[in-house]
């Protein structure tokens, strides 16, 4: 059994360093500076994922329909956007992954639909003045460099 | 069952009575990309061409006999006097017991946002996919740090000394029929809250849960006794050591006639007496060996429905887990939504919920019938050599590496950066601006692992799950099997199902995380 354990191993191995030559030759490229404008438009951001790579310095910018606060979760950058300014953030994409944006519109009582609960007022607001619906309006995906 | 079921319905109702809805604001969030097509054709065909490689290596060339390499820690006096003193168990213990009672504290005192407490980061995040990891990749530190059995055993040893010669345990007998559903009931109801319950990241609604699991937990010890509760119905005693048989440690009694004794049913179907936590208790000769992954699940078990029942339900709930943030789960959803939303209006209770709670309650249906359809075409496959739930029990312990492999793939990203949190929250539990130990103010790092690197190692972990499964079922196989022949057909239909599985987790990783 050893000498067929050993054989399997050996094909494991082979096969593990197969994967990382075919991981490795897709990478590698020099970091950009970018500029992407965004808009707001009836609860969706156009475009609706903003794609960009590791490293990227980034410029957003961004317009909204109506006014409030621009939220992208775990980077944890937050803008207030006021209707029909354009509003700029810089940001260095150094986390690789798939991020949530969401909007607050600033009015009082918000009331963008959704079906079911959760549209009480918290005792404590965690961040932001904001009373309204918090509300998914697309993705950033920092891909692997 | 029926002061069970009781049981249940009031920890539904204690914990619905809370509900009030709140943001579960940025709390548990998933921030992984999705696995790419290239990456998922690799893993794929990988696992596809390593499994009839196995089948074409070993096949043969391997007795039937069970057992595999051991190396006995405690033959080493110092590391045996080391682990068994109470100066190293004692302060765990403590520990465990007072971070339960910190999870109710903080929970029902704290500040009601799932992020600035400790207790949801804590019980979701921290115990139940932390501990998972270390009980499935390192052993069952669950048997040393239960806080559940630390209490009773307390309670015990007071209780003798106030009324000695007497015990604290009722000692009713328990139900022979009951088998480990008790366990599995419980452990149902725990991933329903998971998975399918609102907001079940609110503090509050994880100490109430802690109580009510600590009262059953509890009472049910002092009825049964400590042990039989333990092995039977502490759902996460059970559930942990399945875990466990895949880890590469385990605690033994050397005589397997002491354990025929000391605690009913301990004794696996070649005499062997392995993480029966009873006997070891009591035993004299112990062994804590090393060994390799896996093995622990290739042990000639005497395997029963209920226990055939707990390893479907893992199987299908880690699936659940990942499947329930894909898109196609988001597209049913809002199919339910569409057509049932007016059908359950408490507020507490959605139309969302009633989707995943279909999901929590029907995917282990789902895949129970699959793998007993699959286990009739290796039953035929042998010429009915063996029936049909005879093979079905036979091989469930052989799946259970791809869920923990997927399981793994699937939580990594979380722990390491979700499971940061616990650093903010160790100096401020209680969302109450302390700072006790100076690290309020860390902030997560979100760049710890990069999305490449978790790429590879999501395929990476699927694919050898996968193998080590097929070189499980296989080895089970040659064990049930006399005739060689026969055990290599069997394995075909099993492959077959194997690679479905691998793929499905591989699928799940490719999906990009809605929800």
């Amino acid at each position: 059994m050893n000498a067929k354990a050993l054989k399997l191993f050996a094909l494991l191995a082979l096969v593990a360093v197969l994967i990382t030559v075919l991981g490795a030759a897709c990478g590698g490229s020099d970091p950009e500076k970018l500029n992407i404008p965004v808009k707001v438009e009836s609860g969706k951001m156009v475009p609706e994922t903003i794609k960009v790579k590791q490293g990227d310095m980034v410029t957003l910018t961004i317009e909204a329909e109506e006014p409030g606060e621009f939220h992208l979760h775990t980077y944890d950058i937050e803008m207030d956007i006021e209707s029909g300014d354009a509003a700029e953030f810089f940001f260095v994409a150094e986390a690789t992954g798939r991020f949530r944006i969401t909007f607050h519109p600033s009015e009082e009582g918000g009331e963008e639909g959704e079906h079911d609960g959760g549209d009480e007022e918290e005792e404590h607001e965690e961040e932001g003045e904001e009373e309204g619906e918090e509300i998914d309006i697309g993705f950033l995906e920092v891909g692997p460099r | 069952m029926k002061r069970l079921g009781v049981a249940l319905t009031l920890l539904a109702v204690g914990v619905a009575l809370l509900a009030q809805p709140a943001y579960a604001h940025g709390f548990g969030e998933r921030t992984e990309l999705p696995v790419p097509l290239g990456f998922f054709l690799i893993g794929a065909g990988t696992a596809v061409a390593l499994s009839f490689a196995i089948i074409g290596v070993f096949v043969g060339n391997k007795s039937g006999h069970g057992g595999y390499w051991q190396y006995n820690l405690f033959q080493h006096r110092w590391v045996r006097s080391i682990l068994t003193s109470t100066v190293f168990l004692l302060p765990l213990r403590l520990l465990s017991v007072f971070l339960l009672g910190l999870v109710v504290a903080t929970g029902l005192v704290g500040e009601q946002i799932p992020s600035s407490n400790f207790a949801p980061t804590f019980v979701w995040i921290i115990w139940w996919v932390g501990l998972a990891f270390i009980v499935a990749l390192i052993g069952n530190l669950w048997g040393l740090l239960n806080p559940w059995d630390i209490l009773f055993s307390w309670a015990e040893k007071l209780f003798s000394k106030i009324a000695p010669g007497r015990q604290l345990s009722l000692g009713w007998k328990y139900p022979t029929g009951w088998g480990i559903w008790p366990a599995i009931i419980l452990f149902l109801a725990f991933v329903w809250i998971q998975d399918a319950f609102p907001q079940s990241d609110l503090p509050d609604r994880v100490a109430i849960m802690g109580i009510v699991y600590s009262v059953i937990t509890l009472g049910a010890m002092t009825l049964f006794g400590r042990h039989q509760w333990l092995r039977r119905g502490e759902a996460f005693s059970v559930v942990f050591s399945f875990l466990a048989r895949f880890a590469p440690t385990e605690v033994r009694v050397k005589d397997p006639k002491f354990c025929q004794d000391c605690g009913d049913q301990c004794q696996d179907q070649d005499s062997e007496c392995i993480n029966c936590y009873e006997c070891f208790e009591k035993a004299e000769g112990r062994e804590l060996n090393i060994r390799p992954f896996a093995m622990g699940l290739s042990r000639n078990e005497r395997v029963t429905n209920d226990i055939l029942a707990v390893v479907v339900l893992l199987l299908a709930t880690v699936t659940f887990d990942g499947f329930s943030a894909t898109p196609a789960w988001v597209d049913f959803r809002t199919f339910i939504l569409d057509n049932f939303s007016g059908v359950v209006s408490y507020k507490a209770f959605n139309s969302l919920t009633i989707a995943d709670t279909l999901g929590v309650v029907f995917l282990p249906i789902a895949f129970l019938i699959l793998y007993l359809a699959f286990s009739y075409f290796m039953s035929r496959s042998v010429e009915g050599a063996l029936g049909v739930v005879a093979i079905a029990r036979a091989f469930a312990f052989s799946l259970l590496p791809i869920a923990l492999a997927y399981n793994i793939a699937h939580f990594i990203t979380l722990l390491l950066i979700q499971g940061q949190l616990i650093v903010r929250l160790a100096s401020d539990p209680f969302g109450f601006d302390w700072n006790l130990f100076g690290t309020a103010d860390y902030s997560i790092d979100i760049s710890v692992i990069n999305a490449r690197v978790l790429w590879f190692l999501s395929i990476g972990v699927i694919v050898l799950g996968h193998i080590l499964a097929v070189y499980l079922a296989h080895l089970v196989s040659i064990r049930i099997f006399k005739d060689r022949t026969m055990a290599r057909n069997s394995q075909y239909p099993m492959l077959m199902l194997m690679v479905m599985y691998t793929v499905v987790s591989l699928w799940i990783v490719a999906q990009p995380i809605v929800a």
